[in-house]
């Protein structure tokens, strides 16, 4: 019975050795070292995904690039509102590949410098460097409104609106600066 | 040692205890109370372009219209673009950076106590664009100083009368409202080349200068388990020019240039009008503006002095060398609006 007791006493004792919080002052004497350089390459449903390779036979069709058929790319809907007559904004047939070098992600401590608004602001921020360059590859999606979630389900009826493809490269620079505002 | 059994047994059910209290769901009174802080966004030296060097591959291609004959019309974006003044027109965006939004005064991700904003015992999430100054216009906030007059009248005839500050006419600009500054304000343009049937036909420009969207918000909250919302559309911009070119980009017609393009538009009027968005059952999407119909005499009364307005001001229209002066649609109230698309 001994060690049932020694292990309830030591499972006790845990909260006893609690994490402290640090305090702003001490926070503020934490300097992180460096930070993350980031580059990606994603490619969303380019094939039609993984049910079309293997899924029931619903979810198949001809999925080469030059496809349009709305099986292949991948759908987001959105119930807007709760009655059973209520229809569903839906992102359609969304697929491609993007890819981005150069996205860093750092801490940054800004008590000077923009135009004056520095010395005032006198905080840190998380600072998420733009890659240079995006580049996209045979990106669509399909902007629609439809009846039902699924367009395997029946009666069912979609209006799309617009389709966007997007192809070759766009151009960024600068960084997204985050950090908290108001009084936590 | 039995003794040491019940206290083991004693101990472990102490602990259990301790993790009986399971997680509520919080009511939406109780939600209202929470004011947390928010996320603040500032882009920093910034600069975007997008669909550039067409002949390269760079496509944004908008598709699914159709023209009269029912042929296929594609928009496709042979530029998009937002850089720092001087862009000229697009041909300087990288290199030629913009802050959007200050630290002081930056994009904002909240969630806010309605009980602040007067929307009783709910939680807003706002997003919004850098705050506006109070400045010294009749309407607070507003870019445009106005020359206005204290009006009494009736909506309908035998009506209720109702009391607020109109419009006459605008006198000013005052740009101490806006708290991006002159160096802060971002060029944006936009370039199309419309292709019908296959053959690229024109190309369709409109480039805007000195953009600030500062005031601007979007307001979203549940109510009877559908999302429900406010919207400040708030849009200066220096100069707006549209001009249309030849399928090449060359032999440009003349110019469309609007000059202080001053947009102020607020959308609904806290839970009393609540803009909707919705799809139908049989798959169309509708916007509503809600009706204030049947309310009462003192809702009128404050919603005819202090409800949400639309103001619009062009500070000089010039069409080529032409100039037609000044244009402004102030007062405009919605008090109700439903468009619901169809399908053709």
């Amino acid at each position: 019975m001994q060690p049932l007791m020694i292990l309830s006493l030591m499972c006790i004792s845990l909260p006893l050795m609690a994490l402290e919080p640090l305090t702003d002052t001490a926070l503020k004497n934490v300097s992180g070292q460096g930070g993350v350089y980031l580059s990606g390459d994603l490619t969303i449903n380019a094939d039609g995904g993984p049910l079309n390779v293997d899924g029931p036979s619903a979810w198949t069709a001809n999925c080469d690039s030059a496809s349009a058929s709305n099986r292949c790319g991948g759908r987001i809907a959105v119930n807007t509102g709760d009655s059973g007559n209520e229809g569903w904004f839906v992102l359609d047939n969304i697929r491609g590949r993007f890819s981005f070098e150069g996205l860093t992600l750092k801490t940054r401590s800004i008590d000077s410098g923009f135009s004056g608004d520095g010395a005032v602001f006198d905080n840190d921020v998380l600072e998420i460097g733009l890659p240079n360059s995006l580049e996209y590859e045979d990106v669509s999606f399909t902007v629609a409104n439809s009846n039902s979630a699924r367009p395997t389900d029946a009666g069912f009826v979609q209006t799309d609106i617009f389709t966007l493809n997007i192809n070759g490269e766009s151009r960024l620079q600068g960084n997204l600066l985050v950090f908290p505002t108001g009084a936590p | 040692m039995t003794d040491f059994r019940y206290l083991s047994i004693c101990l472990i059910c102490l602990q259990s205890s301790m993790t009986m209290a399971e997680l509520q769901a919080m009511d939406d009174h109780q939600l209202s109370e929470v004011d947390g802080a928010g996320i603040g966004l500032v882009l920093e030296d910034f600069a975007f372009e997008a669909g550039e060097d067409v002949a390269s591959g760079n496509r944004l291609d908008l598709s699914g219209i159709t023209n009269k004959d029912g042929e296929d019309v594609v928009l496709s974006v042979s530029q998009f673009y937002v850089a720092g003044s001087g862009s000229n027109q697009g041909a300087n965006v990288i290199g030629n950076p913009v802050n959007l939004g200050r630290l002081l005064y930056p994009y904002n991700i909240e969630l806010v106590d309605g009980d602040t904003i007067g929307i009783n015992d709910k939680a807003i999430f706002e997003f919004s664009a850098p705050e506006r100054q109070a400045g010294s216009s009749s309407k607070p906030f507003s870019l445009m100083s106005f020359t206005s007059e204290n009006r009494t009248e009736s909506r309908f005839p035998g009506e209720a009368q109702a009391t607020g500050n109109r419009i006459d006419s605008v006198s000013g600009i005052d740009t101490s409202v806006l708290s991006s500054r002159s160096g802060e304000l971002a060029d944006i343009g936009i370039r199309f080349d419309l292709e019908e049937n296959s053959v690229r036909a024109q190309s369709l420009e409109a480039h805007a200068q000195g953009v600030a969207v500062d005031g601007s918000y979007l307001r979203l909250w549940g109510d009877n388990s559908e999302m429900v919302g406010n919207l400040a559309v708030n849009l200066y911009a220096q100069e707006i020019t549209l001009f249309a070119c030849d399928a090449d980009g060359n032999n440009c017609g003349q110019k469309v240039r609007l000059q202080d393009f001053i947009l102020e538009s607020e959308l609904g009027y806290g839970a009393d009008q609540p803009v909707t968005f919705e799809v139908a059952g049989d798959g169309n999407f509708s916007v509503e503006i809600g009706n204030i119909e049947g309310k009462s005499t003192t809702f009128y009364q404050d919603y005819y002095a202090n409800g949400p307005r639309t103001d619009i001001h062009i500070g000089n229209l010039s069409v080529g060398n032409t100039d037609f002066g000044s244009a402004t649609i102030a007062n405009l109230q919605i008090q109700y609006l439903r468009a619901t698309s169809r399908d053709l």
